[in-house]
């Protein structure tokens, strides 16, 4: 075995009543790949941000290159050589590239209080082009790049001073596919260097292909550490619900069901610079997918079918009634539903209460005249969270002190408050563990014998082969290919149409 | 959290309960006082816009210096610059055990509101500064009986006054800037400049109305000078937020010989004794103080049950002319100035007593002259 | 432990002083009249209050109060030609219309509302400041209306309606959503715009019904009404605990809690009788003690 550069012992972590680390030991080598798997709310991140500085441990000790280590700051772990990427943004707007890359480190720039901003600048360049970044400019504002070129300016700068620890927490999540293979890349350049590098992901597949060694935590607590043959997906799934699944993951069946009803349909769909021409039909009980990278304009259609952007040609009709859609308003009040995509921001109410949460699609339902009545209210609200399974000590707790999965299954409660009848939903399983994601799985396979449609939008080409009845393929904003169901449908088949 | 802030609300209900069926018992200490006791410390309510300015400043200086020499205690508010303000502060202080309030009323309305109040509740109340300008408020105060004071300055009058100095320095031809004809006080300015220019044989040239924009008053008082070259002086209606400063520093820049032209404005302003000695300023009007000491004054003396005549005193006050630069001088240095109490203890003790009636106090307000305040000051 | 402090501060802060002034005035707080004289005067903030209340709560702060309170007396004053029935009509008419024109110039100018209040402010104040020096505006039998009962009525019926409309219908609870997130309140199909332009509305009821209890105790319209309005109902709702960013924290009571604790607490030291000087700084000390405990600071815990 390699030489262990990190040792952490006995950690545990509490907020106020919630244990989110219970007494985890682990180590880190030189030159080795650690996966940390584990559901939602299993304590991955909480044990990495105690790594990188971000809070420390409520007990615990950590022995780093054999000394005694207790990091005060992010700052001070980054200068120990331990850099930490995180799926959230951690870069700050308003500063330039440069300014971000060197955040915290400016004194080695100058003297006395003044920065060289010349020598600052130059350096920023020769690490982005070293990177990849070449059409990058360190002198211009970090806001002025997307999530996906902040995201590499970030990790690039991570790699400036050669780490011996590098944490990579989700960072691929949401990544286009060559942000993916390029922070691949970066991974097998650092094994080889001799850093040690833990990998949080739920992309199982990309644990296999990436871990030397995988830990499982559930709840908070370690269950097992794998080798060698031992990570498979199957394995690392059942080592973290602690359970076998029931029948399959996906759907059960290969044949494309669904009723001749048109229920919607699109015509001539146009948003200038983001998709063209988008014409399709949606019916009754079926699972309309859509597949593509992430730019090519498919999350824009969903959202126009709902309403919420105003397509520059075109238009969505709903068959029952005949009726145009324009507003978000107009759609919900016709029992339609929108999971985005980016579930904090755009569709959790986060420092509000669960129960809130679940009905606000539906208080037209719940109201008698113009009165709401909390009663109503609160047995709404606790019927749908129990048939979601949302794992919570009552309604009234804030939804912000959820995990990612229960979050997501509180979003589903709203619209199934709202007797939903077509479900748009945008990468419903994006950021959420397996026992979740069969959780949705088997839900939409309900909705499809309820006769509720699903017109849906994933990065993920398993998750489309395995659930939808079509596949429609988009690239660069057009259609270019539709696929039905069938048992022979393979990954290759739709990437070729979307790359 | 609901039950907490059921409970206390309860309990400040149940309070509130006790309180009021204890309160139908009051002990109005206006009514058991009416004979006169000077050991009896009486409570008056100062509503008051604000101590921090000259005149503000300067009354609230002289009224406690007066309540302590007096053996009296004031209750102040200050800051109240609407009827609505001046009327809670006043309900107030009726709550508190006031058996007196002063106020200088920012609306004509007030009189009527905290009038009203105070009658309702036996506390004596009284004003200055102001004119009441409707009728029927009028009306309304005068039957008052607590009413103690309504004092008005005299801007008429001092209009007048101000053209005869210039008169009597022989200039025919001004030039006059006017203040907004519907404006009660701006009105008896107004017309005084006019009917003293008519009395003394001078011709108005020119006017435009301006009372608070120093940039309109620069280019006016440039146009005067360009339309009218034979211009011997200026009248103005109003000095204050640098209007006064705006006439002078624009004849300074016009090249004109200092002192050809001649300015009577209201209201002091800074700079105002170096225009007097350069030839610029003729006549300068201001100093208001003393109002406001007569009317607090006169409720003392009603308080303390000194006087028991009804209705109001109604008396006016003649702000002072100022000519020259000597006399600028001692205006500056005495009048509205906090550290200075221009009227002697013996002065405030003899406005405190049973004999003062109307023409006492008004002997008082007529004696506001700059000759006065030379004495007070030793000069 | 630290949240529960938190909320009850405002209300303890509002019980402390009462017992506080109940005990150290020699009887004279706990007097019918002096409750009355605290009622009254606070029933005008209140009103207003309660409407404001609606606009926090979606996360926009309005500064036009003062200057809209005037504006829409000076207007209904010149419309009405003096009868008072027709005044509070229109006081209220164009008190609405005054939300009116902030909520177009926030949606449509997509700047924030307290610009388009602060415009209002300025506005409101100069025209009402220009027309009230050309007339005088009093209209002497609204003076009927400035009595206790009166005014206990109006406040305790707008704060009822306004408990209603905030905790039990969708105009409350679509305030409250739209504050905490607008983005995922539109995708939830709730039309934000129309909402908040709701909330304005019913800002400008109350600032109507305010305008005409200020009129009562005025009995004139004069450049000076509604002075300093917006500040006065800000600072109470701000002792009441009012969550400043808006969103599912806010509680109405903090209206009645905040505008209480405020004209207590000015009752209590005009009652002891404090040297002036004095006076604003204990404001401000007792202000900073209360909104630095009560204010929420809370930040999303990252816990995964």
């Amino acid at each position: 075995m390699a030489e262990t550069i990190l040792r952490a012992e006995h950690m545990f972590k509490e907020f106020g009543a919630t244990k989110a680390v219970t007494d985890v030991t682990f180590e880190l080598h030189r030159g080795t790949v650690l996966g940390l798997v584990g559901e939602n709310g299993s304590g991955k991140s909480t044990l990495s941000s105690m790594i990188a500085g971000v809070y420390p441990p409520t007990k615990g000790s950590m022995t780093y290159k054999g000394k005694e280590y207790k990091p005060g700051s992010v700052l001070e772990a980054r200068k120990a050589g331990i850099q930490y990427l995180t799926q959230e943004q951690g870069t700050i707007d308003g500063m330039t590239v440069a300014e971000n890359m060197f955040l915290g480190e400016e004194d080695s720039f100058g003297r006395g209080g003044m920065v060289n901003m010349g020598r600052l600048v130059a350096r920023a360049r020769e690490i982005l082009n070293e990177n990849g970044l070449k059409h990058v400019d360190p002198t211009r504002n970090i806001d002025d790049y997307s999530f996906e070129d902040r995201k590499m300016i970030e990790t690039a700068r991570s790699l400036s001073k050669q780490p011996d620890i590098l944490i990579i927490d989700e960072t691929t999540t949401a990544l286009s596919k060559k942000g993916v293979e390029r922070i691949y890349e970066i991974i097998a350049e650092q094994k080889e260097k001799g850093t040690a590098v833990l990998i949080i992901s739920h992309d199982l597949s990309e644990v296999q292909h990436l871990c030397d060694e995988v830990m499982i935590l559930r709840d908070g607590v370690f269950i097992d550490l794998l080798k060698g043959d031992d990570i498979n997906p199957d394995n690392m799934r059942r080592k973290m619900i602690g359970r076998e699944f029931e029948g399959s993951y996906y759907r059960g069946d290969f044949e494309c069901t669904y009723e001749d009803e048109v229920v919607l349909s699109a015509e001539g769909l146009t948003l200038d610079g983001v998709f063209y021409d988008i014409s399709f039909e949606l019916h009754r009980g079926e699972i309309l997918g859509f597949g593509g990278l992430s730019d090519c304009g498919m999350h824009e259609v969903l959202k126009t079918v709902f309403g919420a952007i105003k397509p520059t040609r075109g238009s969505v009709t709903l068959k029952e009634g005949n009726v145009r859609l324009h507003s978000t308003s107009a759609s919900v009040r016709r029992k339609i539903a929108y999971i985005p995509k980016d579930r904090d921001k755009e569709s959790l109410f986060q420092p509000t209460s669960i129960k809130d949460n679940i009905v606000a699609a539906s208080l037209d339902k719940i109201k008698k005249g113009i009165f709401i009545s909390p009663r109503i209210e609160r047995r709404t609200a606790n019927e749908q969270a129990g048939i979601m399974e949302v794992k919570m000590q009552n309604v009234n707790q804030m939804a912000k002190d959820l995990s990612g999965g229960n979050k997501q299954k509180v979003v589903i409660a709203k619209w199934l408050a709202n007797d939903s009848r077509i479900f748009i939903m945008d990468c419903p399983t994006r950021g959420i563990d397996v026992g979740v994601k069969a959780k949705i799985y088997r839900l939409m396979e309900d909705f499809k014998r309820r006769g509720i449609s699903v017109l849906m939008v994933s990065e993920e080409m398993m998750e489309l082969i395995g659930m939808a009845d079509r596949i429609i393929t988009m690239k660069d904003g057009r259609r270019t290919g539709e696929f039905i169901r069938s048992d022979s449908l393979s990954e290759a088949d739709i990437i070729e149409k979307i790359i | 959290m609901k039950k907490l802030l059921a409970i206390v609300l309860a309990a400040v209900m149940l309070l509130a309960v006790a309180a009021c069926s204890g309160s139908n018992t009051p002990a109005p200490s206006g009514e058991a006082t009416q004979a006169p006791d000077a050991n009896v410390r009486h409570k008056i309510g100062m509503i008051w816009y604000g101590n921090t300015d000259p005149m503000g400043g300067t009354f609230y200086a002289w009224a406690n210096h007066a309540a302590e020499l007096l053996n009296v205690e004031l209750v102040w508010h200050l800051g109240d610059f609407t009827t609505e303000a001046e009327l809670s502060a006043c309900e107030q202080m009726i709550s508190a055990g006031c058996e007196g309030v002063y106020f200088i009323p920012m609306d004509t309305a007030a009189n009527l509101q905290l009038g009203n109040a105070c009658r309702d509740a036996g506390v004596y109340w009284a004003m200055s500064n102001r004119d009441i300008l409707d009728e029927s408020i009028k009306t309304a105060c005068y039957s008052n009986p607590y009413m103690v004071t309504h004092i008005w300055d005299d801007s008429y009058d001092l209009a007048k006054n101000m053209v005869k100095v210039l008169a009597d320095q022989g200039i025919t031809k001004v030039c006059m800037i006017s203040g907004d004809p519907k404006d009660a006080m701006m009105v008896d300015r107004n017309k005084g400049f006019q009917d003293g220019c008519a009395e003394y044989g001078i011709e108005i040239l020119g006017s435009f109305q301006s009372e608070t924009d120093a940039k309109v008053i620069t280019d006016g008082v440039s146009n005067f000078l360009t339309l009218y070259p034979d211009v011997q002086g200026i009248l103005s209606v109003s000095g204050t937020a640098g209007c006064a400063e705006a006439i002078i520093s624009t004849l300074e820049g016009s090249g004109r010989e200092a002192g050809s032209i001649k300015v009577a404005t209201f209201d002091t302003f800074d700079g105002n004794k170096d225009a007097f000695e350069k030839g610029w300023l003729a006549a300068n009007a201001g100093g208001y103080t003393s109002e406001c000491l007569v009317a607090f004054l006169a409720l003392v003396n009603r308080v303390q049950g000194n006087i028991t005549t009804d209705g109001p005193f109604k008396l006016h006050l003649t702000p002072i002319i100022i000519t020259n630069a000597e006399e600028m001088d001692i205006f500056s240095q005495y009048v509205d100035n906090p550290e200075v109490q221009l009227y002697s203890d013996e002065e405030i003790k003899g406005m405190v007593q049973s004999t003062c009636d109307e023409a006492y106090y008004q002997g008082v307000l007529d004696n506001w002259t700059i000759d006065f305040i030379k004495k007070a000051a030793g000069k | 432990m630290r949240d529960k402090i938190r909320k009850i501060i405002p209300i303890a802060g509002l019980a402390g002083l009462i017992i506080l002034f109940s005990l150290t005035t020699g009887g004279k707080f706990f007097t019918l009249q002096n409750a009355k004289n605290i009622v009254m005067q606070a029933s005008i903030a209140l009103v207003a209050a309660v409407g404001t209340v609606f606009v926090m709560a979606h996360n926009n702060l309005d500064f036009s109060l003062g200057g809209a309170c005037a504006l829409s007396s000076v207007l209904a004053y010149l419309c009405s030609g003096g009868n008072l029935w027709l005044f509070i009509l229109l006081a209220i008419v164009f008190g609405v219309l005054c939300g009116l024109f902030t909520s177009v110039i926030h949606i449509y100018g997509r700047v924030p509302a307290f610009m388009g209040g602060l415009c209002l402010m300025f506005a409101g104040r100069g025209v009402a400041q220009t027309a009230t020096a050309s007339q005088y505006m009093m209209i002497a039998e609204s003076g009927q209306l400035n009595n206790f009962w009166v005014f206990l009525a109006v406040a305790v019926t707008v704060f009822g309606i306004g408990y209603f409309l905030f905790n039990y219908t969708k105009i409350g609870k679509y305030q409250k959503l739209i504050g905490t997130n607008p983005k995922a309140t539109e995708l939830s199909g709730i039309s934000v715009n129309k909402y908040k332009t709701i909330a304005f509305v019913i800002s400008g009821v109350t600032l109507g019904i305010a305008a005409t209890l200020t009129l009562s105790r005025s009995l004139a319209v004069t450049g000076n009404t509604g002075l300093n309005l917006e500040t006065d109902v800000l600072l109470a709702l701000s002792l009441g605990g009012i969550s400043m960013a808006g969103g599912s924290a806010t509680r109405i009571r903090s209206a009645v809690i905040g505008v209480l604790t405020y004209y207590i607490l000015n009752n209590g030291m005009l009652l002891w009788g404090m040297n002036p000087d004095y006076v604003d700084i204990v404001k401000a000390v007792f202000f900073l003690a209360t909104v630095s405990i009560s204010i929420d600071r809370s930040e999303y815990e990252l816990i995964a």
